[in-house]
């Protein structure tokens, strides 16, 4: 009568997982000064929204989200990336008819296939949650990001009228309304 | 009476129908079947194959759109008539080299209903506009046939095709990136009077593949075929815009036209897709490739904005004023602010 030996098999796996997201948009300013008049007035309202120089960029970091602005060409890219180490561990168990022969052998190499595509699996899963986590974190600070280019773009904008109006006479009156976000600007030519 | 071998007749009959004197059906089914190779032709059926090419894509030529009265640039003016009239017709003789009888006697031989059928290979650079012309007249036949158009997608003659590559952008989504089409034959002599006449079925491709990509459900085909479209576009309108020939990409404005109607929504090509990407950077690209269309109407914008800027006594006036009666007909400026609405109705952090 033949006897059933048990096979155990124990992988495990160590990996760093990585996940990353960004987009980009084009800020939409009105040329009323030449465009580096108006790239300079970009860059001097964003320094003072906490932007910092870094070469040709102006970037800022804020949970974990990394803002970056191109002042010449009013590119703006948000990026958020995270990175986790993980260690799984997985046991199979299974039957062979002989302890170390031919069948042994090969219910050990079906266990271990068995695992590692497991273990496989296990690391999309995790991969796919982080990369969830880091578009969602992006997604939420794309909401309040919107509103804070707007507002800057605005501002700009307002500043370059400004300008061009004391180019073209003398500035009376200037009466700017930030809830309707309106200006008036009275000149004397 | 001509006597010609079953090999030579089912050679003709294909050449026909590439030529529309044949029924497309029938055409399909005799490439896809294939026929045994002689070892050559006989000299009844090359005189045939010769009248057919001569008389036959002349024909098609007209048809296509050589018989509308365009304006298009000659030199440095405009010149108004019918293709023939724009140009002496001694300019417009089409000249095939062997590779045509070759691809014919190919794709007679070759059963294309097989997965990998003998492959037909050309020298490139041998190839003449008329034989790029014939091979385009034949994919245009054959491009209702999913089965046999795969395997002559797979081929470099194909793949290299401007004309191929403009009219059925959607169907060379796997050409590697690099694999480009030589623009430049086309935007000057010969190959660029074939440009005008297809002006029309360029556009009604356009519109298509525009309209096709609303019943797109799958965010990873929605974004190879946008690549396709952004990558043959982009190439062509920059060899058109060296060559000073503007006035080859008005079948881009007139799609647009088509398009971008008054009441346009971007759910019109994003309907379909339930997913557009598990990422942020996936999404917009595949907001990218549902807008390629709008977003190259940006480059044309450029153009008018040069265009306006040229005097009378500058070089280019004529092109330039050729490009803005253009722009001007198909209402370009509306179409840049419908197209401007879209990009930002997709873009994720789209200011308000």
């Amino acid at each position: 009568m033949s006897r059933a030996y048990r096979i155990r098999v124990r992988e495990s796996l160590k990996r760093l997982l990585r996940a990353h997201d960004r987009v980009s948009t084009q800020l939409e300013i009105l040329e009323v000064l030449p465009a580096e008049q108006m790239a300079a007035l970009l860059e001097q309202e964003l320094l003072g929204r906490g932007f910092e120089r870094q070469g040709e960029m102006l970037v800022r970091r804020q949970n974990g989200v990394t803002v970056t602005v191109e002042t010449k060409t009013g590119t703006v890219t948000v990026q958020a990336e995270a990175s986790e180490k993980v260690e799984l561990e997985a046991e199979r168990e299974g039957r062979a008819y002989d302890r170390s022969g031919p069948h042994a052998q090969q219910t050990k190499k079906a266990l271990q296939e068995e695992l590692q595509k497991s273990l496989a699996r296990q690391v999309d899963e995790k991969t796919a949650k982080l990369q969830r986590e880091v578009t969602d974190r992006l997604e939420r600070e794309l909401a309040g990001l919107r509103t804070e280019l707007e507002q800057a773009v605005n501002r700009v904008t307002a500043e370059a009228l400004k300008q061009k109006a004391a180019q073209l006479g003398q500035i009376k009156q200037v009466t700017e309304d930030p809830q309707s976000g309106s200006l008036t600007i009275v000149l004397e030519v | 009476m001509k006597v010609v071998s079953r090999f030579e007749a089912n050679l003709l009959r294909i050449l026909y129908g590439f030529l529309l004197r044949a029924p497309r059906d029938q055409v399909r089914e005799l490439v896809r079947s294939g026929s045994p190779r002689p070892p050559c032709l006989g000299r009844a059926a090359v005189a045939l194959v010769q009248e057919a090419l001569a008389k036959g894509c002349v024909q098609r030529l007209a048809q296509l759109g050589g018989w509308r009265r365009e304006r298009h640039l000659r030199g440095d003016r405009a010149v108004e008539g019918r293709l023939w009239e724009r140009t002496p017709p001694a300019a417009l003789g089409l000249k095939f080299s062997r590779h045509s009888l070759d691809f014919l006697i190919w794709i007679t031989a070759a059963k294309l209903s097989e997965i990998k059928p003998a492959a037909w290979e050309p020298p490139e650079h041998e190839l003449t506009v008329a034989d790029w012309l014939l091979l385009y007249l034949a994919y245009d036949v054959l491009a209702g046939c999913p089965d046999v158009a795969e395997r002559l997608q797979a081929l470099p003659a194909f793949q290299r095709n401007a004309l191929c590559r403009l009219a059925y952008p959607e169907d060379f989504t796997r050409v590697p990136e690099n694999t480009l089409p030589d623009f430049a034959p086309w935007t000057a002599d010969l190959g660029a009077c074939i440009l005008e006449v297809l002006q029309g079925k360029l556009t009604d491709r356009w519109v298509e593949v525009e309209f096709d990509k609303g019943r797109i459900d799958r965010w990873q085909q929605m974004q190879a075929v946008g690549r396709s479209q952004e990558r043959v576009l982009h190439a062509f309108l920059q060899t058109v815009e060296q060559a000073g020939r503007l006035d080859l990409a008005r079948f881009v404005l007139a799609a647009a036209a088509e398009v971008l109607t008054e009441d346009v929504r971007a759910e019109r090509w994003t309907g379909k897709l339930t997913d557009p990407g598990p990422r942020l950077a996936d999404r917009s690209e595949t907001y990218r490739a549902v807008l390629v269309l709008p977003h190259l109407l940006g480059r044309l914008r450029d153009w008018t904005r040069r265009a306006r800027s040229i005097g009378y006594f500058d070089e280019g006036y004529a092109a330039s004023q050729l490009w803005l009666a253009d722009w001007e007909r198909w209402q370009g400026d509306v179409l840049w602010a419908r197209a401007q609405a879209l990009i930002q109705q997709l873009d994720p952090m789209k200011q308000t």
